[in-house]
């Protein structure tokens, strides 16, 4: 309000402002030297003093004793599982903590769950990736112009790494799809040869192939 | 200009919002300091840094600073709740939902602000929202805006429960009155009265333009000052010993 409180209307307009003590100190000023001249707005300021004192009195006094909060927010945290795990996490810098309590994690869950891996998937069939497990066999993919996948999960076959030469001609199949197989077969590891002796298991059977494999089942 | 005794005791530097907390904290820092002649900005200035640093704490995993934190704001939490709310349960409620806010949203926490305007704006906030869904659906129309010219009270008397009508004690007729206003009213006025805020400060809290937190005491003021008078209550008290000026 930047008007002059000259008027009776403007300065009993005012009185709400003036009885908490908001009007600006010129304002103020103005509506004390209207009120020292006017009692009717005498009489009305003072109504406007008295209720506000009693909104102020009343309110003071229906609000008691402060009650101890901590003990219900601390039990609604613990509640909610938050009070051990929100504090670490928050703060500046809390993404490079996430990162970093994520990569630990991570860590830790492969130092746990590899070797259980390692120990319980090949006793269904699954080879570890990776892993230059003997006798362990991965489940095998479809081939394109194969008629249907063939999942033959097969059982522990000792290879000699010495005899991986054999092998390959041992296992060499008649198919016609076979020769691309076999172009890289040199370049495999180990480990593929034995996938790859099962996908030329599959091209053979998809083919009606006459020739049959040794020693496998 | 007329100021209650109360009122005065508002604006000094040790107002009623401080817990005996934060006077301990505010007595030790101090302590070495034989002055007793403060700025009057001294003492809030610390508090912020002291609040500022338990936030900081808090962040860091400390739960003991949270818990610090909230006893020496419980009070303001508390009285901002209990003067929006009517039952003590509902603002204990409220005030303990506010802290539970803050604990979840401290890594947002700007430090440019004041813990006591963060804490203030979710209470009032959480008030607000309070009222508003405890309120008759044809009065919320009027809270909206406040800054619309021509709103006045939703609710005469006549509309109140019956029980509350011949409630004997005066802080009920108060609060019935009050409850009769719009959500923003009552947090202006609360944090103006029972606070001590300034309308500046006020303003910041609630997202307000200064003029706007203004107008709101001024409509406040007026219209409970109006239901006052019209239940007989304003001439009641002129009539008794030292009820005037």
């Amino acid at each position: 309000m930047n008007q002059r409180f000259e008027s009776c209307s403007d300065v009993r307009a005012a009185l709400p402002l003036w009885a908490g003590g908001d009007l600006e100190p010129d304002e103020n000023q103005a509506v004390q030297r209207h009120l020292d001249l006017c009692e009717g707005c005498r009489g009305s300021a003072e109504l406007a003093d008295v209720s506000r004192r009693e909104l102020v009195l009343q309110l003071e006094g229906s609000i008691g004793k402060t009650p101890d909060l901590w003990s219900g927010v601390r039990a609604q945290l613990i509640a909610e599982g938050e009070t051990s795990l929100a504090p670490v996490l928050a703060g500046p810098g809390s993404w490079m903590r996430r990162a970093g309590i994520g990569v630990a994690a991570a860590a830790a869950a492969l130092l746990v769950t590899v070797p259980l891996a390692d120990r319980l998937l090949p006793e269904r069939g699954v080879t570890v990736p990776g892993r230059a497990g003997v006798g362990e066999i991965a489940d095998a993919p479809s081939l394109p112009g194969a008629s249907r996948p063939v999942v033959a999960p097969m059982g522990p076959l000792a290879v000699d790494p010495g005899q991986a030469g054999d092998l390959s001609r041992r296992l060499r199949p008649l198919g016609p799809n076979s020769a691309e197989l076999w172009r890289n077969a040199e370049a495999v590891s180990l480990e593929s040869l034995e996938s790859l002796r099962l996908l030329s298991n599959e091209v053979r059977f998809g083919q009606d192939s006459q020739m049959r494999l040794t020693g496998d089942r | 200009m007329p100021e209650t005794s109360l009122a005065r005791q508002k604006r000094s530097p040790d107002r009623p919002g401080y817990t005996s907390q934060a006077m301990t904290a505010r007595q030790d820092s101090a302590a070495q300091s034989q002055s007793e002649a403060q700025p009057e900005d001294r003492p809030e200035a610390e508090e912020a840094a002291i609040d500022h640093e338990l936030v900081r704490q808090a962040q860091a995993g400390d739960q003991e600073a949270f818990g610090r934190l909230v006893q020496r704001h419980q009070g303001r939490a508390w009285r901002v709740a209990r003067g929006m709310v009517p039952s003590d349960e509902d603002a204990q409620d409220l005030a303990q939902e506010a802290f539970l806010r803050v604990f979840r949203s401290l890594e947002r926490f700007d430090f440019k602000h004041d813990f006591t305007t963060w804490l203030y704006r979710i209470v009032t906030n959480l008030g607000i929202d309070w009222l508003r869904k405890r309120r008759p659906a044809r009065s919320l129309q009027a809270g909206l805006e406040d800054d619309e010219p021509g709103y006045d009270v939703e609710d005469e008397a006549g509309a109140l429960p019956s029980d509350a009508l011949e409630a004997s004690e005066t802080a009920g007729e108060v609060r019935d009155v009050l409850r009769t206003l719009a959500p923003h009213f009552q947090s202006a006025l609360v944090l103006r009265e029972l606070e001590g805020l300034s309308c500046a400060e006020i303003a910041e809290i609630v997202g307000a333009t200064n003029v706007t937190v203004r107008w709101r005491l001024h409509r406040g003021r007026k219209l409970f000052q109006e239901e006052w008078e019209r239940r007989g209550r304003t001439t009641e008290r002129l009539e008794q010993p030292g009820g005037g000026l």
